[in-house]
Formats: C-alpha cells, sequence, structure tokens
C-alpha cells in the first residue's frame, strides 16, 4: 500500500518551514533578542568608526585643493631656487603661480602681549582659490597687491599686514592699527576671519598673519629663522594631471641636483597632512573591531547554546516526520534572523552613535567642518556582510551534528548532540578557519599596513584565550575543591559551572573590557603626567628660538634678571641636512613626496629620519639625565669634566670630525656606531663619524638634540641659538616675552604650557572615543551575561525550589546569587586591571620612556563600577526566580 | 498491518562487541489489531517501538507497514511516511513546550498535508476534550491533559497505526484510566492499528495481541482476539 497522500511540495514545505522559523522567534524571543543586541554592539561600534573614517576622509577629499591652495606644491625649508621656481612657470600646463613663504616670529603692539605667530608671505599669483579667506574687508587677500596697495596710499611705507580676527580682538587693534613683526611695523589692512587652506594640525604655533613677500624680505622675515617654509603653489590648466606635473617636477630638480624640495599634489597633500587623523582612524577601528570580535563571539556562543537546548524539539519533529532537513533548516532560518537583526541594527545604532558621540568627540582634530552628507553606515556594509557570514557559518557545524543526532536517542533522555564524527570535525574545522580568515582580513584592510592589521588581530585573539583560560582555570578550581567552601559560595560557583561556556565568556569579555578601558586611561595618565609637571624649577616651560650669537648673552642676562634663580639652558644649533650616510646620499625629499598615497614603505621611518631637517648642537659635555650608552673606541682614560662627570670627548684643541647619536633617533634613522655621516650646512659639507650613541631622558624638558657634534665640527658654522628657563607664573612669562620683544625683536618665544595644553585636549578626546569603544564591549558582556541567565531560567528556577525544600533561606540564595555576579564581573575584571596597569608599565618605560609613577584610582573606580553594573544585571535578570514559590516549580517539573 | 521479518538491532559499544538488543523478531499483525509488547526494563521494548516508528533502523530483517518495506525507504521517504501513516504517544508526552495545546497539534497536521491544520488541529483537541484549553501552553496542563494533547496530535493525521510507548506510564491510576479508555475508543472509532509498549499486565490484557519480549526475543504471543489472527515466530 502507498502513503495515503503525497509528499509536501517545495513550496508548501518552504512555506511550513517559514512558519515554523517565525514561531520559533516569537517564542524564542527573549533570549534571541539579547543575542541580536550583543552582535548589534559589535557592529555599531565599528560602523562608527568606519562611518567617521569614510567621513573623514570625503571632507579631505573634496577639499583637497582647496585645502592645498592650489593643484601643486613645491616645499622647502630654503629659499627655492629661481631655477625650479622657472621650470614650474614654464610647464605649458601652469595658469598660476603663488609664492608663500611661512615664518614664526613674534608679534606685538606696543601696549600688547607679545605672540608668538605664524607669518606667511604672498607673492604672485596668490591666493589660487578665491574665497578660501574669509576676511574684513572682504577682498583684501583676493590679491597680494591689495596689501600694497593700501600701504602705498596710507601707511606712509609700513608694509600691510592681515591680523587673525581673534588675535586682533585680543591685542585691542582693528584695521588702520599697526603693529610690530619683529620689531619691523605693519599697518593693519584686513582681519582675518577664518580661512580653509591651514595645516591639519592643532599644534600650529600661533594665529596667522598675512604681509606682502616684498615687505617681509624687507622686515628680514625671509629665510633667516629657524622655523621656515617655502611654498610655490601652482594651479593647472582644467584637465590638466596633476600627478604628470609632479612626475616632470621631479626629474627637473633633481636634473638641477636638488634634493630637498618635496613636491605633491593636492590629493597626496591632503593624505599626508591628515595621516595623523588617518592614524587615529586606524586606532579607533582596530579597538571596534576588537569589540566587534568578541561581541560576535559572545553572539555565536549564545546562540550555540540556543541551539543545543532545541535538540528535544528536533527528535520531536523528526518523530512526527519531519524530513532531516527541515528542523535544521528552520533554526538555520532563525539563526539568520538573529544575525540580519543584529546587524542591520547595529549599522542604525552605529550611524546614530558616529553622529552622537564620535564626532563630537574627535571631530575637532580636523579643521574643516565634516561633509553631513556622507551616510557612515555606507563605509561598514562590507563588515556588517562578513559577521553576518561569520555568524552563520559558525553555527552551521552545530546543526549538521544535530541534524545527524538520532532522535531515538534523544526521546530516550540523550542531550548531547552527536559528534558529528570526523566529517563533523573537518566541518568545525574549516568553518572556524574560514571565520578567522574573514576576521583577519577586516583587522588588515582597516589599518595602516598588513603587518600592523595581523598583529592587531593575533594580539586581540591572544589576549581573549588569555582571560578565557585563565576564567576556566578559575572555575575548574574552584570545582575541584568546592567542598571546602562555605555554602553561599559553593552554590555560586555550582551555577557558573553549570554553564561554564557561556561564564566563561561573560567574564573574558568582562575582563578584556577593562583591560581596554584602563590600558587607555593608564597610558593617557603616563603621557600626560610628565607634561604637566611644568611647574617644578627644574623643567624650562618657556623656551626662546632664533636667538643670534650676537644676543645669546643679553638674552640669557635678560631671562636671569627674571626667572627667580632658575637655571638658563642655552645651546647652539644648526641646521643641516643629512646628505650621506657611509657615502650613499639620500634619496631626498623630491622623490619622498612621490610614493603614491597609501602605498605602504617599509622603509618609510628611516626614510623620514634622514630626510628631515636635522637640529645639531656641540659641546663636550653631557646634560642632564643624558648617559653614553656605547662608543666606538672605549676611551683608554674616561673622559671626565671637573666635577667628575662622563663627557662626550676631551676639553682639549684636538679636531675631531666626530657626532654623537640619540639612540632612539639612530635606530629609527638605521645609523649605527662608526657610520660616517655627510651634512649638508647651507651648501657646505662636513662629514663625522658616529662615535657614540647617547641616551637622553626626554622628561626633563631641558633642550636637547638627537645629533650633537664636536665642536671643532661646527664652530664657525651658521647658527643661532635655543635658550630655555623655567618662570613660574604665566603673568611672569608674559612680562618676559614683552621685554625680550622690546631688546629682540626677532627672538621667537614658545610658552610650553599653552601646546601642554592642547596637547592634552586632544590625547583626551583620543582617550574619550577609546573608552567609549570599551563601554560598548562592557555592555556586550553585560548582555551575554544576561542572556546566560535567561537561558538557564528554568535549571536555576529548579534548584533553588529543591534548596528551599531542603529548607535553605532566601538570604543563602541571595548571598550565592551576589557572589555569582561578582565572580563573573569581578575576578576577571580585576585581571583585567591588573594586566593593563602592568602592559602600561611596559609600555611607558619602552616607547614613551617617562617614569611616571601609576595612579589606580581611575582602574579601581572603574573596577568597582563595572562590577557593581554586573551584581545589577543579574540580579535584576533572576529576581523572579527567587520570587518563585518552590512547590509550584516542583510540581510543574513532575 | 504489520509484518516483522527477524528483524535484529545491534548497537555499537565503543571497544568491545556490539550489544544485541533485539534478536530475529518476526511479527504478523492484521489490520486495525490492537497488539501490546510486554516485558521488563531492558528487554527491548522500547527499541522495538523506535524501529516501528522508523525512527532506527534495523541491523537484520525487514519490516513492513501496511504492505510498504521501510527499511528500504530513504530517510526522506521514511519521514514522509511517518508523518502520514503512523502515530506515536510517548511516556513524558514529548510536547513542544513553548507552542500551545493547539500549536502542538496543528504541528502534526502541517507535517501530514492536511490542508486546513487548524481546524483539525482543533478538531481533534475537541475530540479528546480539550476545546477550551487550546490556547495553553503545556506547562499549564496538568500530565493527563498533556497526555491528551498528545494523543490529539498522533491522531489529527488520521494514521493507520498508533504506536504508545508507556503512554499511561507517568500518570495517576484514575487519570492512566481515562487516557487509556480515551486512546482505546478513538483508535477504534478510526480503525486505526495500535502497538502498545507496557509493563502494565492489564493494560495489556486489553489489547487483542500480546506479544512477550524477553531478552530481545519474543518469547510468546498470546491471541485473545475471537479470530485468533496474531502468528508467531
Amino acid at each position: 500500500m502507498t502513503p495515503s497522500s503525497p509528499p509536501l511540495s517545495a513550496r508548501r514545505s518552504a512555506s511550513l518551514a517559514l512558519r515554523l522559523i517565525a514561531r520559533e522567534l516569537i517564542s524564542q524571543r527573549v533570549r534571541l533578542v539579547f543575542y541580536a543586541a550583543c552582535l548589534a554592539l559589535g557592529v555599531a561600534a565599528i560602523a562608527a568608526v568606519s562611518g567617521f573614517s569614510a567621513q573623514v576622509q570625503e571632507t579631505v577629499r573634496r577639499n583637497s585643493r582647496l585645502l592645498l591652495g592650489g593643484d601643486v606644491e613645491i616645499q622647502d625649508v630654503r629659499l627655492l631656487p629661481s631655477t625650479l621656481v622657472e621650470a614650474a612657470r614654464a610647464r605649458p600646463e601652469t595658469r598660476g603661480l603663488a609664492l608663500i613663504d611661512e615664518v614664526v616670529a613674534m608679534a606685538r603692539t606696543p601696549e600688547g602681549t607679545p605672540r608668538l605667530v605664524s607669518v606667511h608671505a604672498v607673492s604672485g599669483d596668490f591666493p589660487s582659490t578665491k574665497g578660501a579667506h574669509i576676511t574684513t574687508p572682504a577682498n583684501v587677500l583676493d590679491s597680494p597687491e591689495n596689501l600694497r596697495s593700501q600701504t602705498a596710499e596710507q601707511a606712509g611705507g609700513m608694509g600691510g599686514v592681515v591680523v587673525d580676527a581673534d588675535l586682533a580682538r585680543s591685542w585691542n587693534v582693528s584695521v588702520g592699527g599697526s603693529i610690530e613683526i619683529s620689531g619691523t611695523p605693519f599697518r593693519v589692512v584686513g582681519l582675518l576671519v577664518d580661512e580653509l587652506s591651514r595645516d591639519f594640525t592643532s599644534l600650529a604655533l600661533g594665529p596667522r598673519l598675512y604681509v606682502h613677500r616684498d615687505d617681509a624680505l624687507k622686515a628680514n622675515l625671509v629665510g633667516n629663522t629657524s622655523r621656515f617654509r617655502e611654498r610655490l603653489l601652482l594651479t593647472l590648466a582644467p584637465g590638466a594631471v596633476p600627478q604628470d606635473t609632479v612626475d616632470a617636477l621631479q626629474k627637473a630638480a633633481l636634473a638641477q641636483g636638488l634634493r630637498s624640495p618635496r613636491i605633491s599634489h593636492h590629493e597626496t597633500n591632503a593624505g599626508t597632512s591628515t595621516r595623523p587623523l588617518r592614524n587615529l582612524a586606524f586606532f579607533l577601528a582596530q579597538v571596534a573591531l576588537s569589540t566587534l570580535v568578541l561581541t560576535g563571539l559572545g553572539a555565536a556562543s549564545g546562540l550555540g547554546e540556543y541551539l543545543r537546548t532545541r535538540l528535544p524539539d528536533i527528535a520531536i519533529y523528526r518523530a512526527l516526520g519531519a524530513r532531516p532537513w527541515l528542523p535544521t533548516a528552520v533554526l538555520l532560518g532563525v539563526v539568520a534572523a538573529v544575525a540580519a537583526t543584529g546587524v542591520v541594527s547595529g549599522l542604525v545604532l552605529g550611524e546614530a552613535l558616529r553622529v552622537v558621540v564620535l564626532v563630537p568627540l574627535v571631530g575637532g582634530l580636523l579643521p574643516l567642518s565634516l561633509a553631513t552628507d556622507v551616510v557612515g553606515a555606507v563605509a561598514a556594509l562590507d563588515i556588517a556582510a562578513a559577521t553576518f557570514g561569520t555568524l552563520v557559518l559558525l553555527c552551521v557545524p552545530l546543526l549538521l551534528r544535530l541534524q545527524k543526532t538520532s532522535p531515538a536517542d534523544v526521546l530516550r533522555g540523550a542531550r548531547e548532540p552527536a559528534s558529528g564524527g570526523v566529517s563533523g570535525r573537518i566541518a568545525a574545522w574549516l568553518a572556524g578557519g574560514i571565520a578567522l580568515a574573514v576576521l583577519a582580513a577586516l583587522f588588515v584592510r582597516h589599518a595602516p599596513n598588513p603587518k600592523a592589521g595581523l598583529l592587531l588581530f593575533a594580539a586581540t585573539v591572544a589576549l581573549f584565550l588569555v582571560f578565557r583560560a585563565f576564567a576556566r582555570a578559575l572555575v575548574s578550581f574552584f570545582a575541584r575543591n568546592e567542598t571546602r567552601l562555605p555554602p553561599a559560595l559553593r552554590l555560586s560557583l555550582a551555577e557558573i559551572s553549570a554553564r561554564k561556556e557561556t561564564a566563561v565568556l561573560s567574564m573574558a569579555l568582562a575582563g578584556l573590557s577593562l583591560f581596554l578601558t584602563c590600558l587607555v586611561q593608564f597610558v593617557k595618565d603616563d603621557l600626560l603626567t610628565p607634561l604637566g609637571e611644568t611647574s617644578a624649577r627644574g623643567k624650562p616651560n618657556l623656551y626662546l628660538v632664533d636667538v643670534q650669537p650676537s644676543q645669546r648673552e643679553g638674552v640669557v642676562d635678560a631671562l636671569k634678571a627674571r626667572n627667580g634663580g632658575a637655571d638658563v639652558y642655552a645651546s647652539p644649533m644648526v641646521r643641516a641636512r643629512l646628505a650621506a650616510v657611509n657615502g650613499k646620499e639620500t634619496e631626498g625629499r623630491v622623490t619622498l613626496g612621490a610614493r603614491p598615497l597609501g602605498e605602504p614603505d617599509p622603509e618609510e621611518e628611516t626614510r623620514r629620519a634622514r630626510e628631515r631637517e636635522q637640529n645639531l648642537t656641540y659641546r663636550f659635555t653631557l646634560g642632564e639625565g643624558e648617559r653614553v650608552v656605547e662608543r666606538l673606541d672605549e676611551p683608554s682614560v674616561p673622559t671626565l669634566d671637573a666635577q667628575g662627570r662622563e663627557t662626550l670627548w676631551p676639553a682639549d684643541a684636538t679636531p675631531r670630525a666626530e657626532v654623537s647619536v640619540e639612540k632612539a633617533f639612530a635606530k629609527r634613522a638605521g645609523l649605527a656606531l662608526g657610520d660616517t655621516l655627510a651634512f649638508d650646512v647651507q651648501g657646505v659639507r662636513v662629514e663625522a663619524k658616529v662615535t657614540s650613541l647617547r641616551s637622553v631622558s626626554w622628561q626633563n624638558w631641558r633642550p636637547n638634540f638627537f645629533l650633537v657634534a664636536h665642536p671643532s665640527l661646527l664652530e664657525g658654522a651658521p647658527q643661532m641659538n635655543l635658550v630655555a628657563t623655567h618662570i613660574s607664573t604665566s603673568e611672569a612669562r608674559e612680562d618676559v616675552q614683552k621685554t625680550l620683544a622690546q631688546s629682540f625683536p626677532n627672538v621667537s618665544v614658545l610658552d610650553a604650557a599653552a601646546i601642554v595644553r592642547r596637547v592634552a585636549d586632544l590625547s583626551t578626546g583620543v582617550a574619550e572615543a577609546t573608552r567609549f569603544l570599551a563601554s560598548l564591549l562592557l555592555g556586550a558582556s553585560l548582555l551575554v551575561l544576561a542572556a546566560g541567565v535567561v537561558a538557564t531560567r528554568a535549571s536555576r528556577m529548579r534548584h533553588y525550589a529543591i534548596l528551599r525544600s531542603l529548607g535553605a533561606r532566601d538570604k543563602l540564595l541571595s548571598q550565592s546569587l551576589i557572589l555569582e555576579f561578582l565572580w563573573l564581573g569581578g575576578v576577571s575584571g580585576f585581571a583585567g586591571v591588573v594586566a593593563a596597569a602592568v602592559l602600561s608599565r611596559v609600555f611607558a618605560s619602552e616607547f614613551l620612556e617617562v617614569d611616571a609613577s601609576l595612579s589606580l584610582a581611575p582602574g579601581a573606580l572603574l573596577f568597582f563600577g563595572a562590577v557593581g553594573v554586573n551584581i545589577v544585571v543579574g540580579w535584576l535578570s533572576c529576581a523572579s526566580v527567587l520570587r518563585r514559590k518552590p512547590a509550584e516549580v516542583l510540581r510543574e517539573g513532575s | 498491518m504489520l509484518q516483522l521479518e527477524g528483524v535484529g538491532k545491534d548497537f555499537p559499544v565503543p571497544g568491545a562487541a556490539a550489544l544485541t538488543i533485539l534478536e530475529n523478531v518476526s511479527l504478523d499483525v492484521p489490520q486495525s489489531t490492537s497488539l501490546s509488547i510486554v516485558g521488563r526494563s531492558g528487554s527491548g521494548k522500547s527499541t522495538l517501538l523506535s524501529l516501528l516508528a522508523g525512527l532506527e533502523r534495523p541491523t537484520r530483517g525487514r519490516i513492513l507497514i501496511h504492505g510498504t518495506d521501510i527499511t528500504s525507504l530513504s530517510e526522506n521517504a521514511l519521514s514522509d511516511f511517518r508523518a502520514r501513516n503512523v502515530g506515536i504517544v510517548f511516556q513524558n508526552f514529548q510536547l513542544l513546550p513553548h507552542f500551545t495545546a493547539l500549536g502542538n497539534v496543528m504541528l502534526a497536521a502541517e507535517l501530514a498535508g492536511i490542508d486546513s491544520p487548524r481546524e483539525a488541529a482543533a478538531a481533534a483537541l475537541s475530540e479528546v476534550g480539550l476545546a477550551a484549553r487550546t490556547d495553553h501552553s503545556p506547562v499549564r496542563l496538568s500530565g493527563g491533559e498533556q497526555q491528551r494533547v498528545a494523543i490529539a496530535r498522533a491522531l489529527v493525521g488520521t494514521p493507520r497505526l498508533l504506536l504508545c510507548d508507556e503512554p499511561t506510564g507517568n500518570l495517576d491510576p484514575d487519570n492512566a484510566e481515562h487516557v487509556f479508555e480515551l486512546l482505546m475508543s478513538l483508535r477504534a472509532k478510526r480503525g486505526t492499528g495500535l502497538v502498545l509498549i507496557t509493563h502494565d499486565a492489564q493494560l495489556a490484557a486489553r489489547c487483542e495481541v500480546r506479544v512477550h519480549v524477553e531478552r530481545g526475543r519474543v518469547s510468546h504471543v498470546d491471541d485473545t482476539s475471537p479470530e485468533k489472527r496474531g502468528t508467531p515466530s
């Protein structure tokens, strides 16, 4: 005989499967929502960061030409040769040339406090883009000639200057008034309200002033100061390819034997200039990805536990005649629905977090208004898809095992799925391997370079495994010793052991989130504490640059008269370029700007260290906090000064072509003992051998140099002096600046306290952003915790009912509950804080080279806060369980 | 209704010889018969029921249900066959805890391909006296009520064979009697064959044929039907 009706058609089967999926989602909605929420937090973290990154990149891309002020830039720290300027002018695609000299100088009014300012001396076709400057009057910066023509009519010979509006307000100066720049008077012809073509750094040394280049030359501002940069901006014809112009100009520069100019176009320039912000985005992306990995693990683990609890249902389905694939398809559908919900919610939440949290916290690092029409979530779609696919993939091996489990065994009482055999293990390994590969690829894609990405991925996995192993060891240890423990403790650990995997995961997440949060806090404090200690008399907080040799004595005397007896440190400073190492010419900045943006350069750090303009000094002695760590030839007699302290060289008249290099700089620049360095000192070639390496304690704030030459090498070279001292109050420092501005108008004064404040603001923003991401991780750990509690409600109720029937009081049960969540959040959280403290110590001493003492108060606060929240969440999740009457529970179970 | 030909079942034991649970079981049971399988714990009764339900495959022999050799069917075909031809009632009810009574019965109706599963389920529940409890989840039903839902679920697809594994094992005597009466009356009404696993001699005696299983073998068969239709191995 044949079955009474034909099998279900494919359409009806599919329809049935969908209905069953819907029913399952509704009936299990409470616990499934937890898993989706856990996943959503991780996706939100990366979506917020990716979206912010995309927003920054799009903003910069749209404004790169505006930011540069032209299509192509040639810049150097010295005056550009006229031959190169003419080569640029002669290019057929060149439509305009603007020359801008940027110097740092002191400016003042007769009554006002001298201020360090950034002077831009302009000429030619400046500005390349009309409307890039908002000024009063509106058109004053539309042409450099506006600066001159006004002076010719009004100023009686004085050059014209456009002054930063905020600075003018602080000086109480308006259009028509006058100021002095390095002792030369200028007439104020306009106020600068805002502008777009600014450096991408919040550490600019002072407000901007614009003058005509001819007037700057007359005032001796151009080319004679320690911080000088000349920029030639080219405007190209429409349709011209900037990279072609860059290539041609680089060839021309090399043909002229020029190695120092840097030539780039607006896109490259914008990329280079935004490197700090992009690196910050990379860092945040790595933290966010770690958050995603861990929350994804939480969701996967929870879903795995949920699937295991479906085993009896699967057996019943099969007993009723469901085909083997049907329950599997239903559960796969549930997993996919949870993953999709988590991912989509995460994208939406991430977009909100980007706008509400990230942009306010770190958006200020970009001096442009961020583009608001960028949909950040689009930038995270690849991650969202990868997350969805990986989560579903991770559940497939277990689903296959569930499908293979004999329903008869389950109906007889088996509660574990079948092992799956060899094919099951292969499937599990394959799924895990693919998941790891996808995650590693995500880390690499969002890192500055593949090596950094892989390293961070490995570090995240390793950290998680360490915390997990620690948690498992703890659970196992107490399980072995439980009979020796008091009842409340024993009960709490029994509950943890009953759901070991979820408990271990929850503990690992809690530990890792506290570790990340505390690490950022400790490193930030390590960085800022020494910076903030500007009150110590031994630490200079006022630095004077561009002090001419003839002015040195007078400046030192002026400071000594006002610094309350603090030490004054004066060092000669010679600017030079490192032309060759061991006879091999350094490449020069001409080709430095040639590398396409984003193409990794494994030797970039070395090249940059070598190609930068070097500041050398010369002396025999070692400074405070400085010592020789290695010498090329150990002298037969130690070189000591009159006080018995070691010196670099004997203080005799023997000329030595030798130089001492700071060890960290030597490592960066790829220099070693015995290397012969050739320096170009204002066109004169000078060679010196590296005969010692030094270590320098930079946190004492005393002026020091990467390169210290023997006096005989540089004594006669063109030089300026760097002078530093400590002046206690800001009023006294202002007074000193006023005095110096009158007597030494060319000397620039840097107040360290202002710089420290700005660094503190920057690092605070970064730390806040990282803490925000770590808080998402903590939130996920709480969700995993709550989901685990929800999943075990029934068994927990039964346990409590049995305990009550044996005479246990409410107090004992409450105590065991609190202890249980204390373990879950407290133990690994404590381990996380300790690990962060240890790692931050290592980082501070090895990388930051600071000795700041650790303040554990923030860590303690975070720890107790996290534990408290853990206990509250756990308690709230279990409160109803404690209220159930034992008789009801026991009757239901019978 | 049911033919077993030399059916045997071994279970593998890691590191040892396979354990034989059933050996050379042969039965020939006509249509609409009520048959009980009795024996001590561990005699192989539940295993025999699993084989009849197609939840496990015999190591040796053949099983024919209404002429269909279920041992030769593919997994999908076996599932389809079970959905349409076999109803199972378990000792511990095995209801889906997060479905209502109606949901549990409706699921079986859907798998059986019934066109109006909801109506059929409601009717089945009404037939077992639970029309007022359709929206209740199993946790809100008593043991007897849960077993009646299980019976409704087993019968909603009008199977031709009903397999019951200790259906009253978890019930008090009064409930057990009611449930068993219900079972027998519904089965008789539909002409459904019945295979009942029980260790309760009184319940077993109420079936027409009693198969005694001892150490995996059929020790003897009592056929009390007027026609003596059952034949032993």
